[in-house]
């Protein structure tokens, strides 16, 4: 019998794709016309050629803008990673007094906006006799992304990994080999998605990036100057560039989570 | 002399108390069984003696140290946890070499011990294989070995055969016994399991509601308990009860009965007795009069009994399967006199 679906269905299906065409299709365009053999990124579409890529990556400000960025999301990313860790082992294995507080406290820079972050670090920094500089955007990213790998490090640390730590200290381990050759390699996938996850939310921030910078910029900020600058291929290039390195880092976040689940 | 001492040790959790007062005294060779039903404060005692949990007050002795305020790691003492605790991403020979490692054994000598390790609990060849390959019951023996190769003074057990199935389990019984002789050491299991318990112990330790009830050999402990909760924990019985009438006997439905624990006269006193210690031959020194028979269960070796006298004195017996016991048999009881237990 063959399978006739039913008009429910199909209106399902069609509202289903509409959805997706909608999120996108703002995508599709942005990397379809960065392959635009012409000089405006809009229709008609005169043919496919490369030149924007090679422009863009010969074009000294994105160059840079990339390698900022690379160093802005590492960096950021690894310390994240490595204080949001810290702190959940704190909180997860010892008796301290505000527990509930404190995880509260170190949760409140999710719910604070980009803005105010941005703004606080350019007055603090000011005030301290520091310019803007790639290391107050560093530090900006490290507060919004902090919380996020403190929540991912949290759910790790269960009584079965206690149990795990306690086996450790019974034969012999103190707490810093305990952390760090017990502990962080137990969860490491977790360790790692929560890096990538860092790392892309840094990659793609606008906001904090552009007020607390000058001269040394990062990618997102570059952009924004070539936009300025009027509609430009080339700026489609950059932007599938990044597109492209943002879902590459989340294809492996989804391969260690899904790993992790297998386990 | 003894190996492991605890004294007056008492655990708090706020108000409430996990241990109370508890003492103990276990010698070098003993495999050593802590039993009671959940809530009982076994696994805490255990806890206590590997360092994991202070007690709130009370000392441990170690083989004559003193080790209450020294950790984990510095106690002679390993533990294996009920859910084996083992390290999932390192293979099974670094897992058995971890605590070698951290004793700086040079790598050569390791592999030499972990290999040794290895045969000794039945897994030769299976050191690179990864935890999440092995089974339960591997992984049992896994986590035996890492606790054993440091060569701790006492092996402390939480519940180690709780997650395995009933074959393996008495398989893993019998291995370890084995392993406890090989090794000389002083075993501290945790169950809650009695039939486990008397078939490991030589020294069973029943525990309720944070005290110890009763401590000694399987035999003892089970033929002879020390209270009523040790006597109905540790399987069934049938009590008469009634006023002592004279020294060494009371007065119970049933008749007289002797009773060797000394008690004031006219006190309420109870008398306990075993299953398999009620005769329905006819040959026992104290007679228990006559009872009918209300269910008979077939248990493969025995028949399950239920009786239950004219008074309304109820039974709890065992007859062999040749006996082929119906509902609304007569039966003549009697036992030995030794066999009725003070509690």
């Amino acid at each position: 019998m063959s399978y006739r679906p039913s008009t429910r269905t199909v209106a399902a299906g069609l509202y289903m794709t509409l959805c997706y065409v909608f999120i996108f299709l703002p995508v599709g365009v942005l990397v379809l016309f960065s392959f635009q053999s012409g000089n405006l990124p809009v229709p008609p579409l005169h043919g496919l050629s490369p030149r924007w890529y090679e422009a863009a990556f010969n074009d000294g400000r994105l160059v840079d803008g990339f390698a900022n960025s690379l160093l802005v999301g590492g960096v950021s990313a690894a310390l994240s990673v490595l204080l949001g860790f810290l702190s959940a082992f704190g909180l997860a294995r010892y008796e301290i007094p505000g527990k509930a507080l404190l995880r509260a406290l170190i949760m409140l820079p999710l719910a604070v906006s980009y803005l105010l972050v941005g703004m606080g670090l350019l007055v603090s920094s000011a005030a301290l006799g520091l310019g803007p500089s790639l290391i107050t955007v560093i530090i900006g990213h490290v507060v919004i992304n902090m919380p996020l790998a403190f929540a991912v490090c949290q759910a790790q640390l269960g009584e079965h990994q206690r149990r795990i730590e306690s086996a450790a200290r019974d034969l012999g381990a103190g707490t810093f080999r305990v952390l760090f050759g017990i502990t962080a390699p137990m969860i490491a996938p977790a360790l790692i998605a929560a890096f990538c996850l860092c790392f892309t939310l840094s990659w793609d921030e606008f906001l904090i990036a552009y007020l607390n910078t000058r001269f040394d910029v990062t990618l997102p900020v570059v952009i924004w100057d070539l936009l300025r600058g009027g509609l430009n291929p080339e700026t489609n290039a950059a932007g599938s560039f990044i597109f492209l390195v943002s879902i590459s880092v989340m294809l492996i976040v989804e391969l260690f989570l899904l790993r992790k689940r297998r386990l | 002399m003894s190996h492991l001492v605890v004294s007056n040790v008492t655990k708090l959790y706020g108000a409430s108390a996990a241990l109370k007062d508890v003492s103990l005294s276990v010698g070098g060779q003993d495999y050593v069984v802590l039993l009671g039903p959940s809530g009982s404060g076994k696994t805490t005692l255990l806890s206590v003696i590997g360092g994991f949990t202070p007690p709130s007050s009370g000392r441990i002795h170690i083989a004559g140290h003193d080790v209450t305020d020294i950790g984990p790691a510095k106690r002679p003492t390993t533990t294996v946890f009920q859910d084996y605790a083992l390290f999932p991403h390192m293979s099974v020979e670094k897992n058995i070499g971890y605590g070698l490692k951290l004793r700086r054994v040079p790598a050569v000598k390791r592999a030499e011990q972990v290999t040794r390790a290895l045969d000794m609990v039945g897994l030769s060849g299976a050191g690179r294989r990864f935890i999440q390959e092995l089974s339960g019951g591997q992984r049992q023996r896994v986590a035996l070995a890492r606790a054993l190769i440091v060569e701790p003074e006492i092996l402390l057990l939480d519940e180690p055969l709780g997650a395995l199935d009933l074959n393996l389990r008495r398989q893993m019984q019998d291995e370890l016994l084995a392993l406890q002789r090989r090794t000389g050491r002083c075993f501290v299991h945790v169950t809650h399991d009695q039939e486990e318990a008397m078939a490991l112990a030589s020294l069973i330790v029943v525990m309720n509601q944070g005290h110890i009830e009763d401590a000694g050999p399987p035999s003892r402990i089970y033929a002879r308990p020390a209270t009523r909760f040790t006597a109905n924990f540790m399987g069934e019985s049938t009590e008469f009860s009634g006023p002592v009438t004279a020294p060494g006997i009371i007065s119970t439905p049933v008749g007289k009965l002797p009773r060797a624990a000394a008690a004031e006269t006219g006190m309420e006193a109870t008398v306990i007795i075993r299953p398999e210690n009620i005769r329905a031959d006819g040959g026992g020194a104290v007679a228990l009069g006559m009872a009918r028979i209300a269910e008979a269960v077939f248990q493969g070796a025995h028949y399950r009994v239920f009786a239950t006298a004219e008074n309304g004195q109820v039974f709890k017996l065992r007859l062999p399967p040749a006996a082929a016991p119906k509902p609304g048999d007569s039966l003549t009881l009697s036992c030995g006199a030794e066999d009725l237990v003070p509690v």
